[in-house]
């Protein structure tokens, strides 16, 4: 019964967003294509892999040719199927992130903008704080602490990205707080839970949309950034940052491809999602202001 | 009028002391209790004498209980006083550090806030100017793009693209080999105009070129956006029309709705200098400036917690001593604002 729920459901978002003929949706259309596939690529890396992405199969520093598509780097590893398998890892490691932040983020906002009081000015204050702080500096602190390890990164990411929701879901939860619905809930006697979850909660699921197309947009850079420091990964896991940095010693000897693919990959990455976000923002103020 | 914006700005600052504190509680509870003791890791796998060990850990301050190691360590942060590292070389002062690499930094940053604010106000005008053409369009896929460039992949094709193939630019540093110039401010730029070392000042402004343009070009596609949208609101308002209606030509008008616009990008402005810094970290990796950035990557090599610790507090302070003038203009430029 479920899955042919979530079916429905899949297919009405699908109807909405992809099949129609608003302003914009090509924007939508291509960033979804995008993200596709790079989830696609992470998930069949074991079969779509040329080669071994941490063996060397060739000489080093070979250029992009027909049987090394992006060429090889200094270890003779292939380029291409090191970028097949980083897919793996960032994706891994965005996701845990945005899925940590949204599971600590989402429930304070929601009380901090619900009850209201000493706790909710204090938690402000904790998420304000740490909003204005630079974000990679702070998450590099972090990292550095943790240790290089993908779910560290994740940690590390998870923990700057909090107050991206806390404050988002605290001003929406204070608007929705005060409609004529929720007062109508509580005159018929809906417990504050109840409120918070049946009454407040769906309600924010587009905000919440945006603001994940958004942070995980930055949640990729942002990882990139980290193991372009050498705080992610270790030697020999195939990872686009950790690779680029590799790679950036050689190219102004003219081996280019060792830096240009890698980086390429996560601007495309983020791009997907940015245009996503964008063309979704787009849509829902549209949609309220109508 | 004059004491009101006194008393907003004496109030402004004072709200400054809870947000470093609230931010200095935090780095500190993460560099502190997290997993990991700081002094074996500088140490790693040598094996050294339990008192050389003691010794270090009295240098850094850890010999103590943790509360007394938290206000004996913000104690000092209020003098100045940022640790000292624990690695290589040993027992040196973070300050010093931050004395010589700060203003590299701040160099960096100024000239990237330069480029990126330009940049975006030049594109967001002429989005808006061409509302709904193809133009348009162009602006708002440059302002995605550009956001999500990863910045030492972009830094690094323009090193290839002007360092290498056409070789007009410096890719790394901040001047030419065999070029000095006497630190007043410690900002080469400026230091060799008052000076008047015009050698100086050209090799400076030519490595400036690269990180600047990477870094301002990478933030500014959220001025974009914002001009874009605040111009098209203000262009379609009756005051606009009127000066249609009396003759004043295109391009004025526009400067005049511009003036307008300018409010909110000082507010953007405010939010993106956080961003502006933490990319200014990877930028100064990327074209080996030697900033605070490059210092705590290397210190990150080192595991020296102590330096890193330092060096992210006095970023907490900077944050919020900017934030505060960003308030300060805010407050100056917009009478509404309530004190």
């Amino acid at each position: 019964m479920i899955p042919k729920k979530l079916m429905n459901m899949l297919w009405s978002v699908i109807k909405t967003y992809l099949l129609t003929r608003a302003p914009g949706v090509w924007m939508l259309r291509v960033g979804v294509g995008i993200v596709l596939f790079f989830v696609f690529m992470a998930l069949l890396a074991p079969w779509i892999s040329p080669y071994d992405p941490t063996k060397r199969v060739a000489d080093p520093f070979l250029p992009p040719s027909r049987e090394y598509p992006m060429g090889t780097n200094r270890i003779g590893q292939d380029v291409l199927s090191r970028i097949i398998w980083g897919s793996r890892i960032v994706l891994y490691v965005v996701f845990l992130a945005t899925a940590l932040s949204m599971a600590i983020g989402i429930p304070l906002g929601l009380i901090s903008g619900y009850y209201g009081g000493k706790l909710d000015r204090v938690l402000s204050m904790v998420m304000d704080s740490m909003y204005a702080f630079p974000a990679l500096i702070l998450a590099i602190a972090i990292a550095a602490v943790l240790g290089p390890s993908p779910s560290n990164t994740a940690i590390a990411i998870a923990f700057v990205y909090v107050p991206t929701y806390f404050r988002m879901i605290r001003g929406q939860t204070l608007s929705i707080k005060s409609s004529l619905y929720v007062d109508a809930a509580r005159a018929l006697g809906a417990s504050d839970n109840t409120i918070m979850s049946k009454y407040i909660l769906p309600n924010l699921a587009h905000t919440v949309l945006v603001v994940f197309t958004l942070s995980v947009t930055d949640a990729i850079l942002t990882e990139a950034g980290l193991s372009y420091l050498g705080l992610s990964v270790t030697v020999p896991t195939p990872d686009w940052g950790y690779d680029l940095r590799a790679g950036q010693p050689f190219l102004l000897d003219g081996k280019w491809w060792l830096v240009f693919f890698p980086g390429l990959m996560v601007m495309l990455l983020a791009m997907g999602f940015a245009l996503i976000g964008e063309a979704l923002s787009e849509r829902i103020s549209l949609a309220q202001t109508r | 009028m004059a004491r009101g914006l006194g008393y907003y700005i004496l109030v402004r600052a004072l709200m400054i002391i809870p947000t470093i504190l609230i931010l200095y509680t935090i780095v500190f509870i993460l560099l502190r209790l997290l997993p990991g003791d700081p002094i074996l890791a500088v140490v790693g796998t040598r094996h050294i004498p339990p008192e050389q060990l003691e010794h270090l850990r009295r240098i850094a301050g850890l010999d103590k209980p943790p509360y007394i190691q938290y206000f004996e360590y913000l104690w000092n942060v209020f003098h100045g006083d940022f640790g000292v590292t624990l690695a290589i070389p040993m027992g040196k002062p973070v300050k010093d550090y931050i004395f010589t690499r700060f203003p590299a930094t701040l160099e960096l940053t100024i000239f990237s806030f330069i480029v990126s604010v330009g940049l975006g106000l030049l594109t967001g005008t002429i989005a808006a100017i061409k509302r709904g053409t193809v133009i348009d369009t162009g602006m708002r896929l440059y302002s995605i793009i550009a956001y999500t460039l990863f910045i030492p992949w972009f830094g690094l094709m323009l090193q290839y693209f002007f360092g290498l193939i056409l070789g007009i630019l410096p890719t790394s540093g901040r001047l030419d080999p065999g070029i000095k110039v006497e630190s007043i401010t410690g900002l080469y730029v400026l230091d060799s105009i008052l000076t008047g070392n015009s050698r100086a000042l050209a090799s400076a402004l030519a490595h400036l070129v690269l990180p600047s343009i990477t870094l301002g070009i990478v933030l500014s596609g959220a001025y974009t956006r914002l001009v874009r949208n605040n111009l098209v609101d203000i262009l379609s308002m009756d005051f606009i029309r009127s000066y249609h209606a009396r003759g004043i030509s295109r391009g004025k008008i526009v400067w005049y709705a511009l003036k307008n616009a300018f409010i909110p990008v000082i507010t953007l402005m405010g939010l993106q200098f956080a961003i502006l810094l933490g990319g200014a970290i990877l930028t100064e990796t990327t074209f080996s400036w030697p900033g605070m950035g490059t210092f705590i990557v290397d210190r990150i090599d080192y595991r020296d917690y102590n330096s890193i610790q330092g060096a992210i507090i006095f970023f907490a302070f900077f944050v919020s001593i900017i934030s505060l003038i960003v308030d300060i203009i805010y407050a100056l430029l917009d009478p509404r604002v309530k004190y």
